[in-house]
């Protein structure tokens, strides 16, 4: 890994790798300082695209650039800042050989403070009459107006105007608001008359600094005493925050822009797993946690009628979720609002092409939300052109989170946007696609995975109970027990009792595997259990934990191994394991179907990806 | 890890100078790259690092690499 404390080592070629893989989401002041100007120095970065951005600003903003390149750089760009000096925001713009128009701009921000544009409304105003106040109000927005249009008849550049916080200590303090015309409803009618221009001229875009400041806090994002002896009104904590609020601004504006959300179920779209807490058990509703999920739905739903498509790409069984979708009483999302639903179990990279090319859009269009980390990195690096975003630990943020995704942002909305998510789901035709998912094996490889066999103790004892009483999808006996009952079996000497960890790259999932075995008698063994949670399903841990066992089985000079799959309404993923590593069916009957392998003929191959650690017993 | 270990990097990285060349005396007036707007980083910097906020009267009276060492040393202590 790059040390980014050494400047020495940042990259001279693989600058967006480096972007992409090692760079801090925050950075530190001196590690935002450092990159920025080594990509303003450096020529054409291969794969970033080239920014030229000119700020008429009135206070100092000097320390906020760096981390703006740096933001925009781990967003894709290679962004050039030029400031105006603090008073000739009016003069640059008017003047042609200025250095403002020294070079082509792509952007051009008006950041400009309200002391700059309309001193009478920042001090002073507790002692101005009505006419006074509308008259200062006019005057700042025609002032604007002529800059703007200044601007534009310059140049193609985008104009992006920053509109005015509230002021938290008005002159006339609480009587301000309960007045016919305070000073935080002269900023407010300011605020309008920027709007109404914004929306008046083409190619020019409000940023809602009024907004931003609402959302951080003014104590936060300012800080008296750097703009008492620097000059500078923002604090060090509203650096990093307002670099990525421009963002969003500049990727929509830039045309960077995704069509597609597509959304896991168990644990994102709602809390728990259906498939083991069921229909009344999942968490969704107006408690918490289940509220958090609900907000989720909703900032989900505001997005579909921004235009957003929404899909479903969950390993789960279909008929369930589709009618857990439809009919949960506490459902925001329905069927209806998916243009897309890919509920299998097959592994999600095929999914998101399944999705993309159902909807006929291209895999740059989507964004990938899951909370399981390991199915994100599948998505990574299959998919690199999907944007997989990393959802929040906790549920709370996630709604904040889904609304906050620059990719979805939009300056100007048309009907046909607001009704997107329904064609979608009117037209969707399902497309024949060749299934190119070849480096699945380097996906495994890349997890590290390590199976750790444990002993059964009075530590794993619990859980193993539990898992034989709340696994129903990879389960295929479904036989219940008791702690009692296992232990029970641990203490007889035709039992073995074997619980699996599984660790990977991302940390452990825990006691997530279970086998019960037992002999038979004449070298004959049976699984009476055999599980998995659904937590680690899709990535061969099952053929690995078989074939760990029927290693153990030969050990104990085992010939043949049987087991039954008896089918419940939920273990429908399980239905063809023991076919699928070469066990053959021997008898059939109401219960199920008895499968049997002869060891004699020798074992199945063990995957390699796995690497797999004994913890011995010490009964 | 004693005070001066612990500026000199971020100044040298800051300010884009060689740590050999950091003296107790280095400041705006020896060092080129040290103007009033890095200056607002170095205290921002330090800040971040510290975990302290300086206070308004020393953020302009801090201006040689001795002098700001003094201070956050006896701010942590």
């Amino acid at each position: 890994m790059t040390d980014i404390s050494d400047p020495a080592t940042y990259p001279d070629k693989e600058w967006v790798v480096w972007l992409r893989q090692t760079a801090p989401a925050i950075p530190s002041l001196v590690i935002a300082n450092q990159t920025a100007r080594l990509l303003q120095r450096t020529a054409a970065i291969p794969g970033l695209r080239p920014l030229e951005i000119a700020v008429l600003r009135s206070s100092t903003l000097e320390p906020l650039v760096p981390y703006f390149v740096y933001q925009a750089a781990r967003a894709g760009f290679q962004a050039r800042l030029w400031l105006s000096g603090y008073a000739d925001w009016q003069t640059v713009a008017a003047t042609a050989d200025s250095m403002l128009w020294s070079q082509k701009r792509d952007l051009i921000v008006v950041a400009l403070d309200l002391v700059a544009l309309a001193p009478g409304l920042a001090h002073g105003f507790g002692g101005m009459d009505t006419d006074r106040v509308t008259a200062i109000v006019t005057r700042a927005a025609s002032d604007m107006e002529t800059l703007v249009s200044t601007l534009r008849e310059q140049s193609n550049a985008s104009v992006l105007v920053q509109n005015f916080p509230l002021t938290p200590y008005p002159a006339m303090g609480l009587y301000d608001t309960q007045s016919s015309f305070g000073q935080n409803e002269a900023i407010w009618r300011l605020n309008e008359a920027l709007r109404a221009m914004t929306a008046r001229l083409p190619g020019v875009y409000l940023f809602n600094a009024c907004l931003w400041n609402a959302r951080w806090g003014n104590d936060l994002m300012t800080d008296p005493r750097l703009e008492l002896t620097s000059g500078m009104k923002l604090s060090r904590a509203a650096l990093n925050p307002l670099a990525l609020e421009y963002l969003r601004y500049l990727k929509p504006l830039m045309g960077i822009r995704r069509k597609c959300l597509v959304l896991d179920l168990d644990g994102t779209l709602w809390g728990g797993i259906l498939g083991e807490d069921g229909y009344d058990g999942i968490q969704i509703g107006t408690t918490y946690p289940g509220n958090a999920y609900r907000a989720f739905q909703e900032a989900g739903l505001d997005l579909y009628h921004r235009g957003v498509i929404l899909a479903v790409c969950s390993k789960n069984n279909e008929p369930e979720a589709r009618d857990t979708l439809e009919r949960h009483p506490e459902m925001v999302l329905r069927p209806h609002h998916f243009a897309s639903l890919h509920i299998n179990w097959e592994d999600k990279a095929t999914h998101l092409q399944h999705i993309a090319a159902e909807l006929n859009i291209g895999l740059d269009s989507l964004v990938f939300l899951d909370d399981n980390p390991s199915e994100r990195a599948l998505i990574r690096q299959m998919l690199p052109e999907v944007l997989t975003l990393d959802l929040p630990e906790s549920p709370i943020e996630y709604a904040s989170f889904v609304r906050s995704i620059a990719e979805f942002e939009t300056l100007s909305l048309s009907d046909e946007d607001r009704q997107r998510g329904g064609m979608y789901h009117a037209q969707t035709q399902r497309e024949k696609l060749v299934r190119t998912v070849a480096s699945l094996e380097e996906y495994y490889t890349s997890l590290e995975m390590c199976l750790e066999m444990e002993a059964a103790s009075a530590f794993t004892i619990p859980r193993i109970a539990q898992l034989t009483q709340k696994t129903n999808q990879f389960n295929l006996t479904t036989h219940r027990y008791t702690e009692a009952e296992i232990e029970e079996k641990i203490s007889n000497p035709a039992w073995r009792v074997y619980a699996m960890r599984v660790l990977d790259r991302f940390g452990d999932n825990g006691l997530t595997g279970v086998a019960l075995l037992c002999d038979l008698g004449s070298a004959r063994w049976q699984f009476d259990t055999f599980l998995l949670s659904c937590r680690v399903l899709g990535r061969t841990v099952e053929t690995a934990f078989l074939i760990f066992l029927m290693e153990r089985i030969q050990e104990e000079k085992g010939l043949q191994v049987e087991g039954w799959f008896k089918p419940t309404a939920k273990n429908l993923p399980a239905q063809d394991f023991y076919h699928r590593h070469g066990f053959t069916a021997m008898q059939t009957t109401s219960q199920g179907t008895r499968w049997q392998y002869d060891l004699t003929t020798g074992l199945p191959a063990m995957p390699s990806w796995f690497r797999i650690r004994m913890q011995e017993t010490s009964a | 890890m004693d005070i001066v270990t612990r500026l000199k990097p971020l100044f040298a990285r800051l300010l884009e100078i060689d740590e050999q060349s950091i003296r107790p005396d280095s400041s705006p007036a020896n060092v080129s790259t040290w103007d009033s707007l890095q200056h607002i980083n170095l205290i921002l910097a330090l800040e971040e690092e510290f975990g302290v906020m300086v206070d308004p009267e020393d953020i302009q009276r801090l201006d040689t690499f001795a002098g700001l060492c003094a201070y956050f040393e006896q701010r942590m202590s």
